[in-house]
Order: C-alpha cells, then sequence, then structure tokens
C-alpha cells in the first residue's frame, strides 16, 4: 500500500460520497442554512425596524453585521438537520455498504481493511469540510453585502472550524455504530438515541454538581455531548476540556471501528 | 512498481495452494484441512453440492472471511493482503453502487486494485461484451449485464489469477458460450489462470482442465479431468435403440447386469450395463427375441464423478 495508492481510494470514495443522494443532500441543506439565516436576519431587520423596546430602538439594541450571520448560520448548522444528514451520509457509507454487499467489493482488493475505513472517513471529512465552507459562504457574501463587512470575524472563523473538528467527532461515532447496527436508519436513530442518553446523564451529572457534588460536574464536561459541542467555544468561551473529550471520542471510536472491521466476516 | 519480493512471489509457485484450510462457524465445520492447489495455466473446475464449503473456502481465500487454520499462498505469496494484487474475483452475486455506472465502478475497483487505467476499464468492458452500455447506470442492468459487469470488475486491476463464482450464473445460453470461450482466451492466449465455482457440470467438464471436488468441507477428489473419469470404476453406460420401447422394456428387466436408468437421446433407453461388453450386450437381446436398433456406448460423465464422490446435498 502506497501513499498514491490510498489518495486513488480516498478520490474514489470522495467522489463516491459527494454524488449519492445523501452528500448531495448536506451540500444543499447547508447552502439552504446560509440562505436562510441571511434571508431570516434580513427580514428580522426589515420588520423590526421601528421596534422599541424599553424605550430604545431594537436596532440600537442588536447590531446585525455580516459576521452576525455567519455566526447563527454556523449555530443553525450544527443544531439538528445537518449533523443528522452528515449522519445519514455515514451510515450509507459503512453501513448501506455493508448491508447491499458493495463492502465486500473493496476489502477483496490489496489493501487492509483499515485502509478502506480511513478513506472512507477522510471523503466523509472533507464532505463535513465542504458544507461548512458552503454555509459559510452563502451567509457570508450576502450577509457582509447587506449587513456590512464590520465586526470580529476571527472568533467566527475559528467556529468553523471547530465545527469540522466537532463534526469528525461525530462521523466517528456514526462510523462506529454502522459497524454495530450495519443498517442506516439505524446508525442515525442509535446516535440519535445515545447522545440522548448521554444529554440526560449528563443533566443529572449537573444536578449532582449542583448538589455539591463536584467531580460529577467535571465527569459530565467529558462525555460526548459536550465534546460534540466543543465549536460553541468560540461564543461561549474556549475550554480545553471539550476539545480533550472530542479527541478521546475520536480515537476510541476509531479505535473500536478498527477492531471491529479487521475481526468481523464480511458478508 | 512492485517490490523486488511482490515481483519474485508474482513469478514464483503454483497460482494457488491451500495448506490445511479450515474454518468453522460456530461447532460446524464448514471447510476441514482443506488442501488444494491449482497450478498456473489451469482452468480449476471446483465442485461440490450446496453447503459443501465452496464459497466459504473462495472467501476464506480472498480475506472476506476468517480462517480458523491454515495457510493460502497465491503464486507462492502468503501476504494475506499483497497475495489480493494477483487476484480479480466475482463472489456470489456481483454487487454494485446502482446509482453509478458500470464504468464508474469499474473505476471505483481500480482505484481500490491500486492498477489499472481507463484503457483496462474500456477493455474488460468490451470483453464481456458491454462496451455500448458501459455509460449507463447499473439500475438499468439487466441480470446477465449485471453478471457481465462483475467478469468485467474481475478482469480490471491486471489479476494473474481469476476467481470466479458461478460465472455463467443468470446468462442465456449465447452468454455462456460467450463467457466460456473468453475464459479459454484468457488462459490460453493471455495465460491466466482461472478457478472456477459451478453447479453446471457439463460446463466445468467442457471447460476446465483440472477438478476438484469438495463434499463436506473435504476434497473427495481432485485431478486432471481425464484421469479421473478414467479411474471411475461402476457400472458401464450405454443408449440402445428398439423399434418396439415398450416390449424391449419387459425384456431388458429379465436380463442380468442390466438397469433402465431412464430415456436416452433420439428415444432411446439409457441403460448400466455390469460386467458385459456391448457386443455382449447385443447378443443376449438378440437371443431374447428383441434386436437393438442401435446401441450407442456413452463416455463416463464429470456428472457420474460427481454422483459417486459427493453425499445427497438434503442432510
Amino acid at each position: 500500500m502506497t501513499p498514491r495508492h490510498f489518495f486513488a481510494m480516498f478520490l474514489a470514495e470522495l467522489k463516491k460520497t459527494l454524488l449519492r443522494g445523501s452528500g448531495i443532500a448536506a451540500l444543499l441543506v447547508a447552502a439552504a442554512v446560509g440562505a436562510l439565516a441571511v434571508g431570516g436576519l434580513a427580514a428580522a431587520k426589515h420588520y423590526s425596524g421601528d421596534a422599541v423596546i424599553n424605550g430604545a430602538p431594537l436596532s440600537q439594541l442588536v447590531q446585525i453585521q455580516g459576521v452576525t450571520v455567519v455566526s447563527w448560520s454556523l449555530k443553525a448548522r450544527n443544531f439538528f438537520l445537518l449533523p443528522l444528514v452528515l449522519l445519514w451520509a455515514t451510515g450509507t457509507t459503512f453501513a448501506g455498504e455493508w448491508r447491499e454487499h458493495t463492502l465486500r467489493e473493496l476489502v477483496v482488493r490489496p489493501v487492509p481493511r483499515w485502509t478502506v475505513l480511513a478513506a472512507k472517513l477522510a471523503a466523509l471529512s472533507v464532505l463535513s469540510g465542504l458544507t461548512l465552507v458552503v454555509t459559510g459562504l452563502v451567509s457570508a457574501v450576502p450577509g457582509a453585502a447587506v449587513f456590512g463587512f464590520e465586526g470580529e470575524w476571527g472568533p467566527v472563523l475559528l467556529g468553523y472550524l471547530a465545527s469540522w473538528a466537532s463534526d469528525l467527532g461525530l462521523l466517528a461515532l456514526g462510523i462506529l455504530a454502522s459497524l454495530l447496527v450495519r443498517n442506516v436508519a439505524g446508525v442515525v436513530v442509535g446516535v440519535v438515541l445515545f447522545l440522548v442518553l448521554d444529554l440526560g446523564l449528563r443533566l443529572v451529572l449537573k444536578a449532582a454538581g449542583l448538589l455539591g457534588l463536584a467531580s460529577a460536574t467535571t465527569i459530565s464536561h467529558f462525555l460526548p455531548g459536550e465534546a460534540l459541542a466543543a465549536w460553541e467555544g468560540y461564543d461561549a468561551g474556549w475550554d480545553w476540556v471539550p476539545f480533550t473529550g472530542l479527541g478521546v471520542l475520536l480515537v476510541l471510536c476509531l479505535a473500536l471501528s478498527v477492531w471491529r472491521m479487521m475481526r468481523t466476516d464480511i458478508p | 512498481m512492485p517490490s523486488t519480493n511482490e515481483s519474485a512471489a508474482g513469478r514464483a509457485g503454483p497460482a494457488l495452494e491451500l495448506r490445511g484450510l479450515t474454518r468453522r462457524f460456530g461447532a460446524r465445520v464448514a471447510v476441514s484441512d482443506l488442501h488444494l492447489r491449482v497450478e498456473q495455466g489451469d482452468l480449476y473446475g471446483f465442485l461440490g453440492p450446496n453447503g459443501a464449503g465452496k464459497t466459504t473456502t473462495m472467501r476464506c481465500v480472498l480475506g472476506l472471511i476468517r480462517r480458523d487454520a491454515g495457510e493460502v499462498a497465491i503464486f507462492g505469496d502468503t501476504d494475506p493482503v499483497r497475495q489480493r494484487r494477483f487476484v480479480g474475483t466475482l463472489v456470489e452475486s456481483p454487487r454494485f453502487h446502482e446509482w453509478m455506472t458500470g464504468r464508474a465502478n469499474l473505476r471505483l475497483a481500480c482505484a481500490y486494485a491500486g492498477q489499472g487505467d481507463e484503457a483496462d476499464i474500456t477493455l474488460a468492458l468490451d470483453r464481456v461484451g458491454l462496451a455500448e452500455r458501459g455509460d449507463d447506470r447499473v439500475r438499468t442492468y439487466s441480470h446477465g449485464m449485471r453478471q457481465r459487469l462483475g467478469i468485467a470488475r474481475a478482469l480490471v486491476g491486471r489479476p494473474r489469477l481469476l476467481m470466479l463464482d458461478e460465472p455463467t450464473n443468470g446468462l442465456d445460453p449465447r452468454g455462456m458460450r460467450e463467457v466460456r470461450d473468453l475464459l479459454r482466451t484468457l488462459v490460453e492466449r493471455d495465460g491466466l489462470t482461472v478457478f472456477l465455482s459451478s453447479h453446471l457440470l457439463a460446463e466445468v467438464e467442457a471447460l476446465c482442465n483440472r477438478v476438484g471436488i469438495l463434499d463436506q468441507g473435504r476434497l473427495s477428489a481432485e485431478g486432471e479431468v481425464r484421469a479421473l473419469l478414467r479411474g471411475l470404476a461402476g457400472d458401464e453406460q450405454v443408449e440402445v435403440g428398439f423399434e418396439d420401447l415398450d416390449r424391449a422394456r419387459d425384456v431388458l428387466a429379465a436380463v442380468d447386469g442390466v438397469d433402465i436408468l431412464g430415456s436416452g437421446d433420439a428415444g432411446r433407453l439409457r441403460l448400466a450395463v455390469r460386467g458385459m461388453t456391448a457386443a455382449e450386450l447385443n447378443r443376449r437381446l438378440v437371443e431374447a427375441g428383441q434386436p437393438p436398433n442401435a446401441i450407442v456406448p456413452q463416455g463416463r460423465r464429470l456428472e457420474d464423478l460427481y454422483l459417486a464422490r459427493t453425499r445427497d446435498e438434503v442432510r
């Protein structure tokens, strides 16, 4: 296995990932989120132009700039729909190909199985990066044109970069789920259920923290849900703990996925 | 560019050698201590009843499933990953990305093979008769076309050993003939080795120079097809023609050493004959007042060997 061979595998996977339904859907949703953010904030500005709160005009209380649009786009992008589409893409790439026996046609080639996983992960991470670029561009260009270019762009751009890292964690979770359930819908539902359980556990731990159990709060910061929200640091203040959790999540999921893939019979 | 070791491995040894291959599924032993050798340039037929372990063997060789014991050497190379660079494969029903074109599916295979280019893809499509449909999406293909595309996929990546599981499955008679001709050409002109699993015994007999018969995970016969058939003991079979078949049946029932197997070609009866020549059979029938109008000796068939060396599939 040479780097050139791996690069050919990666390019083939990337093309497949971008052209299949889930990849196209991810890019369309990313564009729609950016466009809706611009349209929504423009509409809000237009219709609230004369509004007054506590004697002050709303336009003075809430200043919308181009960078605000890009920031809101990022939050909307990471809220719910796009992570689901990315999970769908991950499930299709792994569980779907497993189920349809097309994965078999790849692993009979002279490549170690872990490189198949790596090529697919690399392709999915590029898809994730492209969705961020699309959302960013679709919101930034008209956003800056309509609301101006003023404001702090650096932290928001870092937020986009951190979102890509958070997406890697989500993809790794999706890959592991794919190798366990081998069903696209099962991957999406399984990961969502896992994150809901994680949220419940974090709430319990936070409650325990409020009751004086300090270590409970610390533990909750390392849980997957918190790790996947590491990108929020651009707005709420950066913290190393969620990124550490994200690193642990990524390494653990990928290690388990590789172990599972190397040991399992491929139908 | 292959390394020196890889190149050396590519020239040495038999095309495929299995040494003590064993695979269990729970308590059931699917393949048991299988030793098998396919020489370079062989067209090797791998036969056996359903559940005998043929597909399991192929999947073990291709690394799709783990083996519990044993070693696989392909052109002398025992590295489980590297050895697959010599192999093109068609395992069970070929599967494709339906929304992609046939050509795009082959490009994907080339990328993973690390060998092969657009010219190889075009040639492979041409060889299987899909040159004009290669740019159509696979979802528009018939079953036979998918089978052809599967063979084309086995050919890209410049293999030296083809492992094909039921390659003519789903093809019409013309397609079956074309695939047989293609396999012969690949062996005789291009120097490839073909390892072929099939249930079509006549096809294997017509195509292969060597066969291995697997029964309950063990090799029950292996060797040159002609040598195996020569060594097959048991009844001779003949087809005998009569003017009056009904009366002939009554007469034959009374002749010692003759069993009626059924109908043969051209309205003749197919008989199993023990301990007598065709001339002796003719003499006895004349003496019984039922002279035959034709006696056609039937050569040994692979089917006879297969039935002799395998047990009932329903166990």
